[in-house]
Formats: C-alpha cells, structure tokens, sequence
C-alpha cells in the first residue's frame, strides 16, 4: 500500500519528461530549514557525545583536570582480559534472554487469552501500571518486600504457616534471580500493551471467520494474530534489546543502598558507571567509555541479526 | 521513487558530513577541555559542601558562615551540593570553574589530591584561629592527618569531623558489658557464646553492603596487623602477601563467628536498615558500625537505649590501631580565593564554632577540647587511648577502587555469609590479586 502510494506520488509530481511542478520545486526548498535544526540538535546531543565516547576510550583520562594519556586500544585489549567485565557481559545476556523470554511469553499469552475476557481494559492497565512508576521506587520497594528478616514476602509466608518456604531472597544465591523476576514482572506491561495495541489493528472479520470454522483460541491465535502480529512484535524485541543492554538504574537501586551492589549483580552499564562515576576513587572514563563503545556494538549487531531473523513477507491487511 | 532517492542520498550526505565535521570539532575541541568558565568573585569565597540543605552539619556551617561574613566583610556563595560534591569537583577541574572550598569525606579528598585537584594545606596549619592564641595545628592532632599528605608532604585536609568503626550495644540492655567491656578476643568470644547459649542473637548486618561486611574483616586485620597492612598486600602484585599466617588467623577467627550461627538469620540478604533496626530495637546484642550508628534510632531503638561501643577486641599481638575516617576541607589547587578560603577554615576551627558539629550535628570534632556528644564519649576515649590510627578500610576503597569491588569484597562476602573457610578465601584473594595485577599492571 505504501510503496503503491510513494510512486504514485512520485510519477504525479515527476511528470512527463521529468519536469518538477513549481509546488515541488518549492517543497524541496522548504526541506532543509525543516530538518535542520533535528539535524543540529540531534548531532550536538547524540552524535558529537557518541563520537567524544569514542575518542575518550582511546585514552587513559580521569576526567579531574588530568592529561589524557594516549592508549589506542589498550582500554579494548584490557576488556578480553577483564573477568568483571566478562561476568557483567555474561549478566547482561542473562537479563537479556531470561527477562525477554518471560516478558514475550507472558506478553502473548496476554494478548491471546485477555484479550477475549471481559474488563480486558482494566486488566491492560493494571498489567501496566508498574511501567509508570519510576523503577528506582519500585526496586526499593522491592528490596523491602524481599528482605529476609522483616520483609512482607517472609513475614506473610510465616504468617500463613508457610514458614517452611521462607528464603533469603536477597542472599548471593537467589539476589539475582529476584532481580530478573521483577524487572520481568516491572516491564511485562509495556510490552503487553504494545502487543495488545498490533492486535487491536486485526479486522474482527478474520477471527469471525475463524468461529465460523470452528478454530480453538490456541488455533486463532497461531494462525491469526501471530502471524499479523509478526511485525509488531519484531518492533517490541528491537525495543527490549536496546532496554535489556542499557538497564541500570533498577538494578542499582535493587542490590546497592548508597554503596557498589555485590559484583555479582553487576550487568555492563552498572560495570561503565562504576567506572566512571560510581567509585570513591577517581573514575576511569577511558575504560569506561571503551566498555560503552563495546557495548553499542553489540546492540548495534543484536538488532541487526534480531531484524533478519525475525523478517517475514509482509502481510497486508 | 529512485530518483527520489538519488537526489535526498546527496543531500543525505552532505547533511551526514556536516553531522560528523560538526561531532568531529566539537570533540577535537570539548573532550578534554571544556569552556575556561566564569570566574569566581574577585573577593568572595564560594563553597561547595557534601552535606544538603537541612542536615543538621549544613545549619552548623551556615551559622559559622553568616558569622564570617559579617566579621571578614567577605561575601560567601555556598552550594549544598550532596555527597557527589567530589565528582562535581573533579568535573569542574576540567573547565577551570572550580569552588574555592569544598568539604567532603578525606578519602575522596585525598583520591582529588593525587590527580592534581587539591592542594596542599601546610600554610592553613599554620594560622591563628581568630579569638584564640594558637594556631590550626594545635588543635588539630597530627596523627590525624599524618596518612593524608600530598607529594610535597602537606597535608590535604582540615578536619572537622572524626568517625570511626567499632562494635555499638545497648549499654541499658547489656550493663555487665557497659560496666566492663572485653579487652581480649577470647572474653569477646566467651561474651557471644554466652549470649547465644541464653537464646540471643549476638550480632546484626546488613549483608546487602559489602562495604559494611568488610568492616569486620577490616578491623580484624587492622587493629591486629596494623595500619597499612592490607593496603601493602592489595598492592603486592604476585598476591603472595595474603598468604601471611597472621591474616589466615584473622580470616580464622570470622569464620569462627561465622560458623558459629552468631550473625542474625538471613543477614545474607538483609537490606539496609532491616537488621541495624532490629538490633536497635534489641533483637540483637552487637552491630559492627561507624560512629552514626546511633543516628536516627530514636524511632526504632528499645526503650531506656544508651549507646555504647567498644573497639574490636584484639587477639594476642595486636597493635590496638583505631580507624580515624574524617570529614573536612579542602581547597581545589585551581582555586582563585584560597586566602579567603584559608580564612574561613581557621574562623571555623574556633572552639564554639566546630563545636556545633558535636552539639548540632552529634558528630566527634578532631579538637580534644570540644565535649564529644554523650552517644560518641566511648569513640572520644577510643581515639585517645589508640596506639595508632588507620585509614577507612585501609584507603582501598578510593585507593585500588577496582581490585576493592571486583576482587577483595567478593571473596569478603563468601567468607562472611559462610560459603568458604578462611582457608579458601586467602586462596582465592591471592590468586585474583596476582590476575588483577596481570590486567592492571
């Protein structure tokens, strides 16, 4: 539909013999002072920052008024070698395809079967409420919930004469886990309502069309809205990626009171701020950057393998 | 459609090229270097302080300053920037733009000092403090301040607060212990099993602070070891300095309480301040804290609380060194009003004025002549009676920032919720340093 418009649009205002209409001619002029001040504005804010990061992980530079000390990929070399980095990588992933796989799956369940119920409404914005509050709050909230020795997951479990089941949530076993249940728990509603708003764009006829043929939920979701929901959900992935790799401050807020959480709660961005800003030393924005660069290439190759993967035909509705 | 596409390339490419000539000046030009900034008043005295509107320290320091300017004429622009005032610090130190004074924990000052951004402070030392016949150092006593010295050999910090780490009872709930502390490990550990076998909990923590786990392991090696003993190990690059017996046996003798089932359950995992509540409200006898443990328990404490506290207890061959972490200024080496600055450092040092720190704020001042506040008249006699002082954990922490997180607190943690013996832990510290060094070198 799209493509059919833009050459449509292209062959009207083309003309025979390639001459321009004096409106286009026009248009293209006003192009330019359109976009140019997101072009500047988005070149000084993202990419000129983008860029001095770059230049920055080049260096050994404190960013206290010391001289930078040239290094060229000596920050990079360091981070093959470095096994906190390695265990905040490994983290990252963890949070990345564990978190993921339960916000999608719970995602699509919600669409499939919420969708049917009556109240659905209400039920999307209360699956989506924990998206509104700042995750700071909730991850304090959280570690309240969670504490062993006066908080409420314990103390009801006790209450309810299942004090058998009671756990040092927070412990160095479980802080982890805890931490991938409820960022899912925290983030599940975004996406659900992301899902839920592809397949609100279905036509009722289809699934009428499944009644009258007598399809189970399961059917019409496999053979309805999965497939129509293909590109919307490649669209939430690309989405999760990007938020999966830059998480930060929940974690943060979940293991640490003022002071680094333990090492092994540590994903990548939590390793770039201890670096840069989070220590009582002096920071290291060199390896910092570096590790800031490494980590845009691999979200940078993550959404491309993620878009190919996740390509179909079009299906057009 | 393609031609379309031909003609925006172009101009798509020349708009990428301004982009990038545009990202390209700005950091060739601003990576390194910001704006030289505006200067500061040619008179004045700006003040950049770690403690926020309200603390009780901002209205002791608000007080002394409205005092200052009425008494030197000189105007003082303060911020009450919050404890990342040193991070503000260093930043400015990039743009020339920096404070003239600043106040902030010594270890930060001293990290500061080491890349250039402090400087030294001899010639404040050597001021009268106005409405008295002496001088800074005479009030200020040297071995304070003796770790926290530049390369010229001056030191980088004026005090005006002292705490330090030790164990906090309930001197009501415990009378025996207030009337007679224990002085050696072994009536320390006869204390605890008798309080264990009578169905208390002896010690509390909050095992989500690895910070505040390593206090224990802290004191052990530094009032046994000495001052500056775990920091010559952390820098020792073949990790083999880990393997001294007499640390194994400080190891040894955490696991001991460790294993013992003396910490509270579920300290593992217990969120500040969960289990320092509960051991204000009395569930537990000990808590291995800085001097504000008493702070803000008012709400939570057990009725009729009194704070006491005595210092670790050491084993056979201890040197009975006592952690002196301060809190004082320092003046930024690009300042451009480091006499005013200097002035008002030895207006503030008068007896009443720092004094206020102890009145108001319930905090130990380094001045020996200011009444400590009752909580803190054990850590008062505590510092008097030491035969040497140590750093906060030794410096590591702003020291050896990455060998600290990634390396020490780890193994620290496993050792102290019991998941390896004392054997296992110097194993793994001293293989991991001799690898950090590998990295690091």
């Amino acid at each position: 539909m799209t493509d059919l418009k833009h050459s449509s649009a292209s062959s009207a205002t083309s003309g025979a013999g390639g001459a321009t209409s004096p409106l286009d001619a026009q248009r293209r002029r006003l192009r330019l002072p359109f976009i140019l001040p997101a072009v500047i504005f988005y070149t000084v804010f993202f990419v000129a920052p983008s860029l001095a990061s770059f230049v920055i992980s080049l260096y050994r530079w404190r960013g206290a008024g010391d001289e930078p000390e040239w290094l060229g990929l000596g920050n990079f070399l360091r981070l093959f070698n470095d096994d906190i980095f390695r265990g905040a990588f490994v983290n990252t992933l963890i949070v990345l395809l564990v978190v993921g796989a339960i916000i999608f799956a719970l995602g699509f369940f919600f669409t499939a079967f919420v969708a049917e119920m009556r109240g659905k409404h209400l039920l999307r914005a209360l699956i989506f409420f924990p998206s509104l509050v700042n995750p700071v709050v909730l991850a304090i909230a959280w570690g309240f919930i969670l504490d062993p020795t006066r908080g409420a997951l314990n103390t009801t479990l006790e209450a309810i004469g299942l004090g058998n089941l009671k756990q040092v949530w927070l412990g160095p076993q479980l802080i982890f886990p805890m931490i991938l249940l409820t960022m899912a728990w925290m983030t599940v509603g975004l996406f659900t309502v992301i899902l839920m708003a592809g397949a609100d764009r279905i036509p009722v006829s289809l699934y009428e069309d499944c009644d009258l043929a007598g399809a189970s939920i399961g059917q019409r979701f496999r053979m309805v809205t999965l497939p129509l929901l293909w590109e919307v959900a490649a669209v939430a992935a690309v989405l999760w990626v990007i938020t999966a790799v830059k998480a930060f401050e929940f974690i943060y807020a979940f293991a640490g009171v003022g002071t680094a959480p333990p090492r092994s709660t540590w994903t990548a961005s939590v390793y770039v701020y201890m670096q840069g800003f989070g220590s009582q030393g002096l920071p290291e924005l060199g390896r910092a950057s570096a590790m800031s660069v490494v980590m845009l290439i691999v979200v940078g190759v993550l959404v491309v393998v993620l878009r190919r993967l996740m390509s179909r035909q079009k299906v057009e509705f | 459609m393609y031609s379309f596409k031909a003609s925006t390339g172009r101009r798509r490419a020349s708009i990428a090229g301004v982009a990038l000539a545009t990202a390209a000046l700005l950091s060739g030009c601003a990576v390194f270097q910001g704006d030289s900034g505006a200067s500061t008043d040619g008179d004045g005295l700006v003040f950049w302080s770690m403690w926020e509107r309200g603390e009780p320290q901002s209205e002791v320091l608000q007080g002394a300053i409205d005092e200052f300017e009425e008494e030197e004429g000189i105007t003082v622009k303060v911020q009450w920037a919050g404890r990342d005032v040193g991070t503000r610090v260093q930043t400015a130190t990039n743009t020339g733009d920096v404070p003239d004074l600043v106040d902030d924990a010594v270890e930060v000052l001293l990290a500061g000092a080491e890349a250039g951004v402090y400087q030294g402070l001899a010639s404040v030392y050597e001021r009268e403090i106005p409405g008295e016949d002496q001088t800074v150092a005479d009030v200020i006593p040297a071995e304070y301040v003796e770790p926290y010295i530049n390369d010229d050999g001056e030191p980088i910090v004026v005090p005006h607060s002292v705490t330090t780490t030790s164990i906090w009872y309930d001197g009501n709930k415990l009378p025996g212990v207030a009337e007679a502390p224990p002085a050696t490990w072994d009536e320390f550990l006869a204390l605890v099993a008798e309080a264990k076998a009578a169905g208390q909990t002896p010690f509390a923590a909050d095992g989500t602070i690895p910070d505040y786990n390593a206090y224990w392991l802290g004191q052990m090696v530094l009032r046994q070891m000495g001052p500056g003993w775990l920091n010559d190990a952390a820098h020792d690059e073949t990790g083999e300095a880990f393997k001294d017996p007499e640390f194994l046996a400080a190891a040894e003798r955490l696991q001991q309480l460790v294993d013992a089932g003396y910490f509270m359950e579920g300290y593992q995992g217990s969120k500040l301040p969960a289990q320092e509540q509960a051991w204000a409200a009395g569930d537990a006898d000990y808590l291995m804290m800085g001097s504000w443990a008493p702070l803000g328990k008012e709400e939570v404490a057990r009725e009729g609380a009194s704070w006491r506290t005595f210092p670790l207890p050491l084993a056979d061959g201890g040197v009975n060194s006592v952690e002196a972490n301060l809190l004082g200024f320092g003046i930024p080496t690009d300042a451009k009003n480091s006499e005013n600055a200097e002035k008002f450092i030895a207006f503030f040092m008068e007896k009443d004025r720092i004094g206020g720190i102890s009145s108001e704020a319930n905090q130990l001042t380094p001045r020996a002549d200011v009444e400590p506040p009752a909580d803190l008249v054990d850590v008062a006699a505590m510092l008097e009676s030491a035969e040497s002082a140590h750093r906060y954990l030794d410096g590591l922490p702003s020291e050896l920032p990455d060998w600290w997180t990634g390396v020490f607190l780890p193994a620290d943690d496993k050792l102290f919720f019991g998941e390896i013996t004392a054997e296992q832990f110097v194993d793994q510290l001293s293989q991991e340093s001799a690898e950090f060094w590998k990295n690091n070198g």
